[in-house]
């Protein structure tokens, strides 16, 4: 059992399963929410994950923190999964730890260590200019075998360290190269297209083991979701387990929770995406607490502590092959007009025995709708439990064409 | 209605259990999703049911903390009806802390800071005030508020009229109409509207719980039979006095000199004109240019008194064609308008007698007239445009107190309009005609002309025709030229309304100004001589009992029930005098709508303290402490003879710790009075 967990990042609902856990815990986060904190007599180090130097590294961190006796560290948000994998380095004694805390942070490094794995991934580099995505575009063109007159294949360019879709760029031909990419910032990953259905997994490992898969269905990605997935997917688990256990052999994934994201083809080969190990977006975790009655985010902490026991864990998760409680969705809503004035909720809706709650707020006077950067700033989310998850399919499909805001 | 299902209503009371039991900081990540499903539930009454169970429970629990609904004595029933219509999750909140208070006030030992009849009385206060949004609203097709917020509005409110004692509420809402119908406002809409409610809900031939009992003699004196013989008295006065009332032609009827008086004393005590009234008075006056017992009666029906008869009887041809052209169905109020103007006698000023002539050949400009025709529609009438702003012009010179103005933030262009039918009708009136033949107006300023026409400067974009025709027509042209005057004597370093004033409302305007305030510096630099010169020029103990010759028109620092600086407001000071030993203010307020809390104790009045109808009044030392530019005659301004009034210390004290809190003060605040 750790003595003490370090939570790297400010997440109320975190904080409080880390208080039902009933273990001691510190929360390291900006300076901004010191004052709440302590309001809240809640355990709190000051920290700048932004800024790395002579008086703000791993080991200053480190001495903070040990006031408090800390001795696991657990990343909440992207950005800090360095800061953690950097402390749990020392802690672990085991400078691995660190160095795969990069792979998560650098997604050419992810991509060349899948390769290396054994995974199927696209065919990909790191390029640093508009010309070297020009000359990927046209090598991955050529590899097709792409004829005048056929549709070009498709390639995507992403940041190396960004959460999620954020600065994702979709080329779909030659033109939008300079056109998409005339502002981005360089280097990024090219990657070819991945064809298949998209979906997500949050698999809870450790001492190397899985212990857990959850399998996220998408219904589109970055609006709406379902857990767990239907019974289609839920067919494929067999296969995907064994790509996840592959994942984290390659990785050398000891403790935590990681977030990969597959495509799954119609010959039940599996791609994989890309791999995130902090909590995910999309109210994921909430949803698989509620789907089958668990806090997943206690589970998220348990298994990033090499000294949880095997009874913590199996009282924790859910056993393997559990039927959920119910099946739970979310969507995510973004005004789907240039110009919004008013919210409206359709009674159909709330009237629906699916409809769960809402968190929806009207704008504030009429407003102008920025573009969105990846999925992050939607405007509220609408939730949905039932039994079926066809149905659940169905009604996230139907509420994605609805505009909420008018 | 939509049908909440009952999933989720144990959901929600699941995740009330699970917000109950979080520790406290957690909570505010649960509370979105929490008020996401009571907004659901507040769409049905099963639902509300739900919320009305947990309500009390959450507040206890701190639900409400860091919100507007916090603290209870912050809350003011007042804003409860814009609240409720403002959309989730303001309504969320509203709904919530509204069914909370409920709840408490059915305790005999309520928890929280107030006892039962606290908590009651801020109900049945809120109630009252919303009490209009069950009726039709005038904006509803317009949706300036969706129509599902008003349905869960209208249901919130049914649920706590259900729930509250019968009798009280139907006091409080008697008392409300009261409050609004003593004033004579010209727009009896709202009024009506909320008898109509009240009529369906407690009349005698409704179905509703509290059957409102039959006028008896001998009825025991209390509180509650006040208010329903009150109560009955405005019902008969909007809707008429009984199947009789509207006979089907216009032949002589032997009970019409019974439904005169009737309808007479009605209007005397109401101000209230209902169809069948103004039908009877159509009738006779149709008769009354020959027949003079039709003319008597006539006079009976007008409830008019003795000046108001003699005008009738030596203006009687005019008179009745006014009646017959400006009187028709939604226009019923006009005679209410016309028997006030009588009793002005204004129809012996050759003026007022040649303008009101005018209307019989009058060409309307088609801007004008189009105008006037939306201005009906947006109070849900289809009136010929003429017939219409007659209507209007009888009230605005018969009533002056009347006017209003609306939703628009042009308290000038009413008080201009209410200061001009007082002391110039024939300028009004010039005005009225000008406007309707051309759509413009022209202004003297400084020797300059300005021309409404030219001027894009209106201060109100979205300007809401729910006013009188007459309002309707002019304040636009009346705003544009008032901001063209404004703006030209902006950069002066003084208080621009100096020049203003006497050039927009009329050169009887005195030419001595006080401004508590310099705009420039944002300081106030001698408050106390701008005490003493009011006092010394209209406080009688000091002037001598100078009664005002002029409506003075004067600024006021509006504030909120916490004293807290809103902004500016141009009123109309009319009058002061002794009631009850107290020197007492009465002025004309254009957005006056019943009792107002400014705060500090400052409330003004419409009843009761000796206000004539539409009249507003304090306590002279009150006003004077929110008062912020007057105008006076310089021949009288001896600010010495003000400075030993023992009011002084009280006026600084209230200015300060009010609107002062925004200026810089040159002294130090004096000791606070014992």
């Amino acid at each position: 059992m750790a003595r003490c967990y370090a939570l790297l990042g400010w997440s109320l609902p975190v904080i409080e399963s880390a208080q039902k856990l009933g273990k001691p815990f510190v929360v390291v986060s900006f300076d901004g929410f010191k004052g709440y904190a302590a309001e809240n007599d809640i355990p709190f180090v000051s920290w700048d994950f932004d800024s790395w130097g002579d008086q703000s590294n791993s080991l200053l961190l480190k001495e903070q923190l040990d006031a408090f006796g800390a001795d696991v560290a657990i990343p909440l948000f992207e950005e800090t999964v360095e800061w953690a994998g950097a402390l749990n380095s020392i802690y672990r004694d085991d400078p691995r730890v660190l160095n795969r805390a990069f792979l998560f942070r650098n997604k050419a490094m992810m991509k060349r260590k899948a390769l290396l794995g054994g995974l199927r991934v696209g065919l990909f580099e790191e390029v640093h200019s508009v010309d070297q995505v020009r000359d990927f575009y046209q090598r991955l063109n050529e590899a097709e075998l792409h004829l005048p007159g056929e549709a070009t294949h498709w390639l995507h360019c992403k940041p190396f360290d960004a959460a999620g879709t954020v600065g994702h760029v979709l080329i779909r031909e030659e033109s939008d190269i300079d056109v998409k990419l005339k502002d981005v910032k360089f280097p990024l990953l090219a990657e070819s297209h991945l064809a298949g259905y998209e979906f997500s997994t949050e698999a809870f490992i450790h001492a190397g083991k899985v212990r857990y898969v959850n399998i996220t269905e998408y219904v589109r990605l970055g609006h709406s979701n379902f857990v767990p997935c239907g019974p289609q997917l839920e067919a494929k688990r067999h296969i995907i387990e064994r790509e996840i256990q592959k994942l984290v052999d390659v990785f050398g994934i000891e403790y935590g929770m990681i977030h990969p994201e597959w495509f799954l083809n119609d010959k039940d080969e599996i791609a994989f995406g890309e791999v995130a190990c902090r909590i995910p977006g999309g109210h994921i975790l909430d949803l698989f607490s509620r789907a089958f009655d668990i806090d997943a985010l206690q589970a998220f902490i348990l298994c990033h502590d090499p000294n949880a026991t095997e009874e913590e864990l199996k009282a924790i998760l859910p056993e393997p092959g559990a039927k959920p409680v119910r099946y739970v969705g979310s969507l995510m809503v973004y005004p789907d007009r240039g110009h919004i004035t008013d919210l409206d909720v359709p009674d159909e809706l709330v009237e629906d025995p699916y409809f769960a709650s809402h968190t929806l707020t009207p704008p504030v006077g009429a407003q102008k709708i920025a573009e969105r950067e990846g999925f992050g700033n939607h405007f509220g989310t609408v939730y949905f439990e039932g039994e079926d998850p066809d149905r659940m399919r169905e009604l996230l499909r139907h509420y994605e064409e609805v505009s909420f805001y008018v | 209605m939509p049908t909440v299902p009952t999933a989720l209503a144990a959901r929600f009371e699941e995740a009330v259990g699970q917000y109950l039991e979080a520790a406290a900081p957690m909570r505010s990540t649960m509370r979105d999703a929490l008020l996401g499903q009571a907004e659901a539930l507040f769409r049905s009454d099963e639902g509300l049911g739900v919320l009305y169970g947990v309500s009390l429970d959450l507040a206890l629990s701190g639900f409400f903390d860091g919100t507007p609904w916090e603290h209870l004595d912050r809350l003011d029933p007042a804003l409860l009806p814009g609240t409720l219509v403002a959309g989730h999750p303001h309504s969320t909140w509203e709904c919530l802390s509204t069914l909370r208070i409920l709840r408490a006030s059915e305790s005999p030992d309520p928890p929280g800071p107030w006892d039962q009849e606290s908590y009651r009385q801020f109900v049945e206060r809120g109630l009252v005030e919303s009490f209009h949004l069950l009726g039709e609203q005038p904006d509803e097709a317009g949706r300036a508020v969706s129509d599902r917020e008003l349905q869960k509005a209208r249901r919130l409110l049914r649920f706590v009229m259900d729930r509250l004692p019968g009798e009280r509420v139907r006091q409080h809402l008697v008392q409300h109409v009261d409050e609004l119908a003593v004033q004579r406002p010209i727009l009896v809409d709202t009024i009506v509207q909320q008898l109509e409610l009240l009529r369906d809900r407690y009349g005698p031939s409704a179905e509703g719980r509290f059957g409102l009992p039959e006028m008896e003699a001998g009825t025991a004196d209390t509180r509650t039979s006040d208010a329903d013989r009150l109560l009955q008295q405005y019902l008969q006065a909007a809707f008429g006095v009984g199947p009789d009332a509207t006979p089907s032609g216009p032949t002589p009827d032997v009970g019409d000199a019974q439904r005169a008086a009737t309808f007479g004393a009605l209007l005397t005590e109401t101000g209230l004109v209902s169809p069948g009234h103004a039908a009877l008075v159509r009738r006779l006056a149709h008769r009354a240019a020959k027949d003079d017992a039709a003319l008597e009666q006539l006079a009976v029906a007008m409830a008019l008194d003795e000046s108001g008869r003699l005008q009738l009887r030596t203006h009687r041809e005019l008179a009745c064609t006014l009646i017959m052209q400006a009187v028709h169905p939604g226009t019923e109020q006009a005679v209410y308008g016309l028997a006030r103007l009588l009793e002005r006698d204004l129809l012996s000023r050759e003026a007022v007698r040649a303008g009101l002539a005018q209307f019989s050949s009058l060409r309307p400009n088609a801007d004008a007239e189009r105008t006037l025709k939306r201005a009906a529609e947006a109070r849900g009438l289809h009136l010929d445009p003429l017939p219409y702003l007659l209507s209007g012009t009888l009230q605005v010179l018969g009533h002056p107190l009347g006017i209003r103005q609306g939703k628009n933030p042009t308290c000038q262009s009413a008080r201009g309009m209410s200061l001009w039918s007082l002391h110039a009708p024939g300028k009004l009136l010039n005005l009225i005609l000008t406007a309707v033949r051309s759509n413009s107006l022209e202004f003297r300023f400084e020797g300059q002309l300005l021309d409404s026409a030219k001027l894009r400067n209106g201060s109100a974009p979205a300007f809401d025709l729910v006013l009188d025709p007459v309002s309707a027509l002019l304040v636009p042209h009346l705003d544009c030229i008032y901001n063209e005057m404004m703006q030209r004597a902006a950069l002066r370093g003084q208080d621009p309304h100096q020049w203003v004033n006497p050039a927009f409302y009329g050169q009887w305007v005195a030419s001595g100004f006080a401004s508590a305030v310099d705009p420039v510096t944002n300081s106030v630099p001698d408050f106390m001589e701008f005490v003493r010169t009011l006092y010394a020029t209209h406080h009688p103990e000091v002037s001598g009992g100078m009664g005002l010759l002029y409506t003075n028109p004067v600024g006021l620092f509006v504030t909120n029930d916490r004293a807290q600086l809103l902004g500016f407001h141009a009123i109309s000071l009319l009058r002061v005098a002794v009631h009850h030993g107290v020197y007492r203010a009465y002025f004309y307020n254009p957005n006056a709508q019943g009792e107002q809390n400014w705060g500090q104790g400052i409330r003004p009045t419409v009843r009761g303290n000796g206000e004539r109808p539409g009249e507003s009044s304090l306590p002279f030392s009150e006003f004077a402490a929110r008062l912020y530019a007057f105008h006076y005659n310089r021949a009288t301004a001896d600010s010495e003879a003000a400075k030993e009034h023992p009011d002084l210390p009280v006026v600084e004290r209230l200015a300060r710790d009010s609107w002062g809190r925004k200026y810089l003060w040159p002294a130090p605040a004096p000791k606070p009075l014992p």
